[in-house]
């Protein structure tokens, strides 16, 4: 089967409808949202009502926690004083437009999903969270420690580890060995729907194929698709120019 | 959140565009189906492309492991090769303020995707069931027999859901049956019973090589 998962939509209305257009056409049986609706751009509150007239199942990000909760703290490690600063705009524009029926989904939704597969009488557990499964806003780049990365899977019992926040994709297979036998897990970023970050600044996001062979003893049984897609940045950072958003928000849309 | 679940459809078309029809005159954030899509009735493929085509997050049943008999012979292979990826179990996490609240979605128990949980099931075999799977709710189908059990546990508080069966109810009531979970300060479970052509669906089985039995089980609930 296949698995469409998405995340960091960060209120960019233009990206999530391309993304809706373009996941059509790769017919996924299953979609999940790996969180991170709001913030950064102008339509925090159609993002959410598109995600839930569809009813897709998602998870909470680091900033659908801050505002879901009215907090002046979105939980984002900025770098500089300067990041800091704008960070702190684009967190009031936020918390002042979402409205209370939207405000209130963000505060409901769950902080992780886990599927559990049971094939070829082996278990495979699929783990989706935001940030990692410790802390929602806590970062997993692609340089990550490999034993610090196993840690937290073994810690989760996750076989496959989806999750995004860093906005920047990719794919770890990493080989352990469980009880005398080779044991690979897969640590997945699924990258960003509508601000990411790896200087391509199409939108982007991952069909996981599962399949009957697909197996943890096996490292090519699962097959991470990722996908990219591109939709109207310029609406989006417009858009952005003409708020009271600062405009970096547009040149970084603009630029990856 | 409101959460909609469903399960047990056993292709049985009729029901389940009338629960469809439903479903979506509803404000409703997420939905799952808990297994059983196939066997008992004709339309096992239909069943499956609505469901494929909506993108549900769906459990394996047992009924959707099984392969001989003609109910399970109609299944497409392009269908198949979706019935034996289906997970097991899926596992919601909440982190609320008032602490951690995990929801286990399962066919039948979590220790086995043909056991049993039944209202009069014992309540501490119950508990440690839950207790080994760290489940504070746990929504099951399989029975067919819907019930909301509240079982205090020390200070905690557990629910156990059977959401009642879509396509072939057993509780005397033949109109279909699913949940609407819905999460705020507190936890609300609604049961939705739908009207359906019951005819329609007791007919196609009349005119298949199933047993003519199935058309009155369905026309009786039982």
């Amino acid at each position: 089967m296949k698995i469409a998962l998405f995340s960091d939509i960060h209120a960019n209305l233009p990206a999530l409808e391309a993304f809706f257009a373009d996941v059509e056409t790769h017919q996924p049986d299953a979609v999940y949202c790996l969180g991170d609706l709001v913030g950064y751009n102008i339509w925090p509150n159609e993002v959410i009502d598109e995600i839930r007239k569809r009813r897709i199942p998602c998870i909470a990000g680091n900033y659908d926690f801050g505002i879901g909760r009215s907090s002046d703290d979105c939980g984002c490690a900025y770098k500089t004083d300067e990041e800091k600063a704008l960070g702190k705009i684009s967190i009031a524009y936020t918390n002042q437009v979402v409205k209370n029926e939207q405000r209130a989904y963000l505060r409901t939704l769950p902080a992780h999903i886990r599927l559990e597969f049971q094939l070829n009488n082996d278990k495979l557990n699929v783990l989706l969270v935001h940030g990692s499964p410790r802390k929602v806003n806590e970062y997993l780049f692609e340089d990550r420690d490999e034993k610090s990365l196993l840690r937290i899977m073994e810690q989760a019992d996750a076989d496959v580890m989806c999750f995004g926040h860093t906005h920047q994709p990719y794919h770890r297979i990493l080989p352990t060995v469980v009880t005398d036998e080779s044991h690979y897990r897969h640590a997945i970023n699924i990258g960003s729907v509508g601000k990411p970050k790896d200087k391509d600044p199409r939108g982007g996001y991952v069909v996981l194929h599962i399949n009957e062979n697909s197996s943890v003893k096996d490292k090519d049984s699962i097959w991470v698709e990722f996908i990219r897609f591109n939709y109207d940045i310029e609406k989006a950072a417009t858009a952005v120019e003409d708020s009271p958003l600062p405009n970096e928000y547009a040149d970084m849309l603009r630029n990856g | 959140m409101t959460i909609a679940l469903f399960s047990d459809i056993h292709a049985n078309l009729p029901a389940f565009e009338a629960f469809l029809n439903d479903l979506d005159s509803r404000d409703v954030d997420a939905v799952y189906c808990l297994g059983d899509l196939i066997g008992y009735n004709v339309w096992p493929n239909e069943i499956i492309t609505a469901i494929r085509q909506r993108k549900v997050g769906t459990l394996a049943g047992n009924h959707d492991q099984k392969t001989t008999g003609y109910a399970y012979e109609l299944v497409s292979a392009y269908h198949r090769a979706y019935l034996n990826t289906l997970p097991a179990h899926i596992r919601l996490e909440f982190k609320f303020s008032a602490g951690p609240l995990n929801i286990v979605l399962a066919h039948g128990s979590t220790r086995s995707i043909n056991e049993y949980v039944l209202e009069d099931t014992d309540e501490s075999y119950v508990l440690g069931m839950m207790a080994e799977a760290d489940a504070d709710i746990l929504c099951v189908g399989h029975s067919h027999l819907p019930y909301h059990r509240i079982i205090q546990s020390g200070d905690n508080i557990k629910h156990v859901i059977n959401i009642g069966s879509v396509g072939k109810p057993k509780d005397g009531d033949p109109r279909g049956c699913y949940v609407l979970l819905t999460l705020t300060e507190d936890i609300n479970v609604e049961f939705i019973r739908v009207s359906y052509d019951i005819e329609k669906a007791a007919k196609a089985i009349k005119a298949s090589p199933l047993p003519n039995e199935l058309a009155d089980r369905l026309r009786n609930a039982f």
